[in-house]
């Protein structure tokens, strides 16, 4: 008991330090004018959810609405990190097998023709999650598993599963706190891993997620006060489970009527939290954010609007890059390189010519330097020499 | 009853054994165990030399200096050069006081020995009735780091030539590093962030699924000049690629007019099509990508325009570039579309403009053996820069975060990088060697990346003290309650025994 007060003290102190340090970059941010419009250039996606087995096919579902939403409106898949267990679709109860729907009236197939999970089934940890936000890994992790995000970038991120005070659940065997989530967050701003952060998660308690966070351009929304629940929406009676939480059927509802360079702005989709819909008490945290809600477009974190520049070009480059003063050509390929290629172009042929009825084109070399001729004169003694042996067994 | 019985029973060897193993054993878990838990439990934390980054962090712009040599043939006279070298200086210096002791030129007397494509030169021309015809005062070649001055000139005018003509790109830019501004007036990043390898993946969507080819092998060998002359700083890697079918999410409007399809511009914002067409290299390297847009409307005979586009293409800053390509001829049908060497030639002249762009080229002068040059020294002051930016900012997340293991390994990528930074700083101030520096600078960039995304450093970020201390209760528990409870027992014994004998 002692020691979990001695923590926390130190804990607070830290943040303390740390906020004081942040208010300092805060104020810089104002100066150089940075309200106003994003100036990422790209946009990320990591959506997680935390569940396992049938029972919580509305988790999955849940997932599946925001990867459906960022994917439309066109964040690339190499973009978008998705971490879930993906046992609902292909589920021997699943009653509509390789579909995970939102809604009874099945209208929109979440699971879709085209997902791409980058961290599935047991691979969905604290700690995979914990690499992925601070990029620590092997160094033969794929890119595409990866988030390469620098001080250009946005991301959403998306939690779900079953939480409690201060601590989200992973799959029945571990958990991860609020501190771990806030300090991962501070290690990218420290490592500029991030220009700008939305953070949102539907869960038991899930306000309690996000009150830690102490790094700078962070927007949170949680789905439930403390002591609260997230409530699902409604149950199907085909699938007979609950098919999605309430605060994500809302979210998607609002969402699938935004395209790709709408306008719309944040407040309108925390103006669709209320109590009547969600059933609890979300919370949306600004404190860390620098730019008002009517002035963030939900595009900069849902979609990838990227700012173009036309016309920008520059002549002749490559034409100097080629010519010489006297404006004769160079040769653009090495000469070496293009030697070697005839020379492999004039020995090809004859290489060829000692295939055996094969197309074969790879390279190889041969062992035994046998001529035509002498394959021929082999061909015909041994020919003669089975003849003669069928003679001799006659 | 039972207690004297036992006490009575008791012989005095078998209570000085008890007695004896009671200390034994304490000894043995004092001396053996706690160590043992402490060793096991107790993160890792290896001694990074702090102050040495730190100081080197503080105060990397005094430790640099730049002094790029430039040859004059004017026929000056050495007095003459140096006080041509005063004058720059102090001009220099009160226009940017914080280049002072940070970069300079040094003017040296040409002799004929003098590379114009390795250093700069300067020289009157012998011509000097062409300066009325164009109008211009002197020319920077465009083929190599020669200047011709087309009249005579007097020191001031010398001066902001060199500061106004040849050098302001990499002035201004060394500036706006320095004082941190380098987007104030809202524009965004253009360049992609350093790395030492990039891909460069040319790709033709066809909006059609008729067969169409390109002769981007011919083409693209047009670039590797100039990714030779930018080897030092990075390398690239050119793939090429065909999509078909690849249909926009856009609706192009049809002009009337002009009798062509036609794409607004706030459309571009959304043109490239992410979620169908298949942009994704694998590589771990960044890509930067050139897309060739071929619309169906071609086979129509409709070209296909960006509205208010001389050039009908875009670029997007820290991904890459797109033109929208039109057949002037009408196609055949039935036929592979070929789209030649001499279509492609305008299309890849706007890529490589875009690719300088994207690689934070300077946009002046002409010359590129000019740009490369400030390039090389932007990068270099560049990656300086960030990789004692990650220094420190592994430096402050230790010390913020007291859980965090600091593995050996990330304590050897600190010393390399810091080997590294040193050895670019004295290729830069002993011996003007731009481009070795260039790559000192890029592998401390490379090191000081790996020193904080070290594997190991996350593995015990979310395993608190309290978790530890849970995790052992089971063993620790039931040994040092035994262990309590028989050491008590034993002073007790021995403490009775005492006042007995008194």
């Amino acid at each position: 008991m002692r020691s979990s007060t001695f923590f926390y003290i130190i804990i607070s102190y830290v943040l303390l330090g740390l906020v004081t340090a942040d208010e300092e970059t805060n104020s810089e941010f104002e100066n150089s004018g940075f309200t106003g419009s994003s100036t990422h250039t790209n946009n990320w996606a990591v959506l997680v959810s935390t569940s396992r087995f049938w029972f919580n096919y509305r988790h999955m579902a849940n997932v599946l609405s925001l990867y459906r939403t960022v994917k439309r409106l066109g964040i690339p898949d190499s973009q978008i990190i998705l971490m879930l267990s993906d046992d609902i679709a292909c589920n021997p109860r699943n009653a509509f097998p390789g579909t995970v729907f939102n809604n009874q009236d099945q209208a929109i197939d979440l699971y879709g023709d085209s997902i791409e999970v980058d961290y599935r089934g047991y691979e969905v940890t604290v700690e995979n999650f914990i690499r992925l936000l601070t990029d620590r890994w092997d160094e033969n992790q794929p890119r595409s598993k990866r988030l390469l995000t620098d001080e250009n970038s946005n991301i959403f991120i998306y939690l779900t599963g079953h939480g409690g005070n201060e601590f989200l659940k992973f799959q029945d065997a571990e958990e991860i706190s609020a501190y771990d989530i806030a300090n991962a967050f501070e290690q990218m701003y420290e490592k500029k891993r991030y220009n700008e952060i939305f953070f949102m998660i539907d869960t038991c308690q899930a306000n309690t997620m996000y009150e830690h966070f102490y790094s700078p351009n962070i927007l949170s929304v949680g789905s439930s006060a403390i002591e609260e629940s997230s409530y699902s929406h409604h149950s199907d009676m085909d699938i007979g489970v609950a098919v999605i939480d309430r605060f994500t059927y809302y979210t998607l509802e609002f969402l699938e009527k935004i395209k790709k360079n709408s306008k719309l702005t944040m407040d309108k989709l925390f103006d669709e939290y209320t109590f009547e819909n969600v059933h609890s008490n979300p919370g949306i945290e600004t404190k860390l954010f620098n730019r008002p809600m009517n002035e963030t477009l939900l595009t900069d974190f849902f979609g990838n609007v990227q700012n173009v520049h036309v016309d920008e070009v520059e002549d002749d480059i490559l034409y100097v890059a080629n010519h010489d003063k006297n404006g004769i050509l160079h040769d653009p390929v090495d000469d070496a390189t293009e030697q070697n290629e005839e020379a492999y172009a004039s020995t090809a042929p004859t290489d060829r010519s000692l295939l055996f009825g094969s197309a074969d084109t790879e390279e190889r070399t041969t062992l035994t330097k046998i001529t035509p001729k002498q394959t021929k004169i082999f061909g015909g003694i041994t020919v003669l020499v089975l003849i003669g042996l069928w003679f001799v067994g006659k | 009853m039972a207690d004297s019985l036992i006490t009575k029973a008791e012989q005095p060897r078998i209570t000085f054994l008890r007695r004896i193993t009671v200390g034994v054993l304490l000894i043995f878990v004092v001396s053996l165990g706690l160590p043992l838990y402490f060793s096991t439990t107790t993160i890792y934390r290896a001694e990074l030399p702090i102050e040495e980054i730190s100081e080197l962090a503080s105060g990397l712009q005094d430790k640099l200096h730049f002094k790029i040599p430039v040859y004059l043939d004017l026929g000056l006279e050495t007095d003459q050069i140096n006080g041509l070298q005063n004058s720059f200086n102090s001009k220099l210096y009160s226009e940017y006081p914080e280049l002072y002791n940070f970069w300079s030129l040094g003017f040296a007397k040409y002799q004929g020995d003098i590379d114009s494509t390795v250093d700069y030169i300067v020289r009157g021309s012998q011509q000097q009735q062409q300066q009325g015809e164009s109008g211009q005062k002197y020319v920077v070649s465009p083929y190599s780091k020669e200047t011709t001055l087309y009249a005579q000139y007097n020191q001031d005018e010398l001066v902001s030539i060199l500061l106004e003509g040849i050098f302001h790109e990499e002035i201004t830019s060394f500036v706006k590093l320095i004082r941190n501004t380098l987007h104030e007036d809202g524009t965004h990043a253009v360049a992609l962030p350093y790395s030492s390898n990039y891909n460069v993946v040319f790709s033709l969507f066809s909006e059609s699924g008729q067969p169409i080819d390109w002769e981007i092998g011919k083409v693209s060998k047009l670039f590797k000049p100039i990714f030779q002359k930018l080897n030092h700083i990075a390398n690239f890697t050119i793939s090429s690629q065909i999509q078909y079918y690849s249909s926009l999410t856009i609706q192009p409007t049809f002009n009337q007019e002009k009798s062509v399809y036609e794409i607004k511009q706030e459309d571009l914002s959304t043109f490239i099509n992410f979620g169908d067409w298949n942009l994704i290299t694998h590589e771990i390297t960044p890509t930067i990508n050139f897309i060739v847009y071929f619309g169906e409307s071609s086979y129509r005979g409709k070209q296909l325009k960006i509205a208010q586009s001389k050039t009908n293409s875009f670029l997007v800053p820290q991904w890459g570039g797109v033109y929208v390509f039109n057949k002037d001829k009408p196609i055949l049908k039935d036929h592979t579309t070929k789209i030649v060497e001499a279509e492609l030639l305008p299309v890849m002249e706007t890529f490589v403009s875009q690719l300088l762009q994207l690689i934070g080229m300077p946009s002046a002068p002409k010359s590129l053996a000019v740009r490369i040059d400030s390039l090389s020294r932007l990068t270099t002051f560049k990656n300086l820069r960030q990789s004692l930016e990650n220094l420190m900012s592994l430096v402050k997340l230790t010390e913020a975060l007291n859980e965090i293991s600091i593995p050996e390994l990330t304590k050897e990528s600190v010393e390399t990088t810091l080997t590294s930074i040193k050895e670019s700083i004295t290729q830069v101030n002993d011996f003007g060697e731009f481009e070795l520096s260039v790559k000192h600078s890029s592998t401390s960039v490379e090191y000081s990346n790996r020193a904080f995304f070290e594997k190991e450093m996350v593995q015990q970020a979310y395993f608190p003290q309290e978790h530890k201390l849970a995790v052992f209760l089971p063993l620790i528990g039931p040994i040092s309650s035994i262990l309590f409870l028989g050491v008590i027992k034993t002073v007790k014994d021995i403490k009775g025994d005492r006042k007995r004998k008194e």
